[in-house]
């Protein structure tokens, strides 16, 4: 079915909306929390509550051209906060490595007053992707948004995992750069 | 803001970014274009390969007006010949391989030589060849003495000691070392031609037929003939020139040398050529009007001129000042009045 067509279907509260949406793309979703909880039961549980979320929020959002992505940001936040439940977040060496290696593209003076929404900030990073070639930028959002491992993304792309390290690390730098010239003070 | 929340914040990336995520996904190229494309590569690699070996390993011609010449010290004897030409990869492994260069790098080199060899050929600019044998070589050989030996065609053996080409038959070295000459029908025809080129009157009335010798029976005939030249022993005088001017003709005495001498080439299965001058009168091939080898044997004489077509007989072309060519009686004697 036609994303419109399910959206559609959330418009009109019909129930059948669900069962479309982990019809179409329920493994996908599953796929990207297990990804990130590394819990086969969890992710089930993040995907059954991401479509709860998504009857919540359709009304007002209207993600026609976007149910994907928006079904997957839902359930991305959703299983990072399942790891924070489980106090396993911290744990995670590779989420505290995706941390850390954010924190170096975007270091922040522990005293530094001034803060900028989550909101924005996503949207000024969403500015640097669109600079990117689409290697780079899928590159990017699978390590950080969908915190793919390297190995992972090493298999999808069909690059070494070297040049995916080394693919991120220049983007990140790019991004650094970027976000320095919009003038963000972190 | 630590990396934990701008993660969080990362998470409000345009959704199309996160579709097209998704939905990417790099595809190996088709087996047959990656074999293909490791097949051109391949080949590619293979013909520079290939490009770099013809280029680096097959002989390259001397260039024009350089004279080759190698000798090599071994012991006390000085031996080995240089082959017309060389690879670049043997140039500039000379040095390293076979010795240093002596005087102009590019005309004499010292060589490390074998045991066996004993001759030294220089080639002339002029593409002619030298033949000399050292039986001494005197390790501190000056440049100016090295220049001297080049400029002279012959030395005795107070010349440092060394001594000419003997009694061995060097050009049918150069032929089979040289030119890879092994047997006559390596050679594809001789030529025996005018060998003066003469804007007097007189030279141009002389008529001097060309013979082409292609027969196979006269080039083994002449093959044999140029196999056994053996270098002149004592410091010959070259064949003297006869012109219209010279007394020897004005008296009847001599022919002139634009009527008996020829220009002699070889030319050869590889393509190469190998000149010559002969004069007929006194039989004797020489390099560049260079008295070299002992002239040949009288049968031999004889059957170059009747073959060739030399006529050895004086011919009164007419003097200098006189017009031309036709058969006269010889001279009056200087003797009788008038």
């Amino acid at each position: 079915m036609e994303d419109r067509a399910i959206v559609a279907l959330y418009l009109k509260r019909d129930e059948d909306a669900i069962a479309e949406s982990a019809l179409k793309y329920g493994a996908r979703l599953r796929s990207i929390s297990q990804g990130i909880v590394e819990d086969a039961p969890t992710a089930e549980e993040c995907e059954n509550d991401t479509y709860f979320e998504a009857w919540r929020r359709i009304p007002p959002h209207d993600p026609s051209e976007y149910l994907f992505a928006f079904l997957a940001r839902i359930i991305r936040n959703l299983s990072i906060d399942a790891l924070r439940r489980q106090n396993r977040l911290k744990r995670r060496a590779d989420v505290v490595q995706l941390s850390a290696e954010m924190e170096a593209c975007i270091p922040a003076p522990d005293d530094t007053a001034a803060r900028v929404e989550a909101l924005e900030l996503g949207k000024a990073v969403g500015r640097y992707l669109a600079t990117l070639s689409e290697e780079k930028r899928v590159l990017f959002v699978r390590r950080y948004w969908y915190l793919d491992s390297v190995p992972s993304i090493a298999e999808r792309m069909n690059m070494g995992q070297s040049r995916v390290k080394m693919t991120l690390f220049r983007v990140r730098a790019g991004l650094r750069e970027f976000l320095r010239k919009e003038r963000y003070d972190l | 803001m630590r990396g934990g929340e701008f993660l969080n914040a990362v998470a409000y990336i345009d959704p199309k970014w996160i579709e097209e995520a998704e939905s990417f996904r790099k595809r190996r190229a088709p087996l047959w274009k990656r074999i293909a494309a490791r097949a051109a590569g391949f080949l590619l690699a293979a013909g520079s390969l290939f490009l770099l070996g013809a280029w680096l390993f097959l002989p390259v011609e001397p260039r024009e007006g350089s004279a080759r010449m190698l000798y090599v010290r071994v012991e006390d004897k000085a031996a080995e010949y240089r082959s017309a030409a060389v690879s670049r990869f043997d140039e500039w492994t000379l040095s390293a391989r076979v010795g240093e260069p002596f005087g102009s790098g590019e005309t004499v080199f010292r060589l490390k030589g074998t045991e066996t060899l004993s001759r030294l050929i220089l080639r002339r600019p002029d593409g002619s060849f030298e033949l000399y044998r050292f039986v001494r070589f005197e390790p501190d050989l000056t440049e100016q003495t090295v220049d001297h030996l080049i400029e002279r065609d012959f030395f005795t053996e107070e010349d440092r000691g060394l001594v000419r080409l003997g009694a061995e038959n060097p050009f049918g070295d150069v032929l089979v070392l040289i030119y890879n000459v092994r047997e006559a029908g390596d050679i594809v025809s001789v030529t025996w031609e005018k060998a003066e080129f003469d804007h007097t009157k007189i030279g141009k009335s002389v008529r001097v037929p060309t013979v082409v010798m292609k027969d196979a029976a006269d080039v083994l005939r002449a093959y044999g003939i140029f196999r056994g030249l053996v270098s002149a022993q004592d410091e010959p005088a070259p064949p003297a020139r006869i012109t219209a001017q010279t007394p020897a003709y004005r008296e009847g005495e001599a022919p002139l040398s634009i009527q008996t001498g020829r220009k002699v080439t070889l030319r050869l299965k590889n393509g190469e050529t190998v000149s010559l001058e002969y004069d007929a009168l006194s039989g004797v091939f020489t390099q560049t009007f260079r008295s070299l080898y002992e002239p040949v044997s009288e049968e031999d004489r004889l059957w170059i001129a009747e073959t060739v077509g030399i006529d050895t007989e004086w011919r009164d072309h007419g003097a200098a000042s006189q017009p031309q060519g036709m058969e006269t009686a010889p001279p009056p004697d200087p003797g009788q009045p008038g």
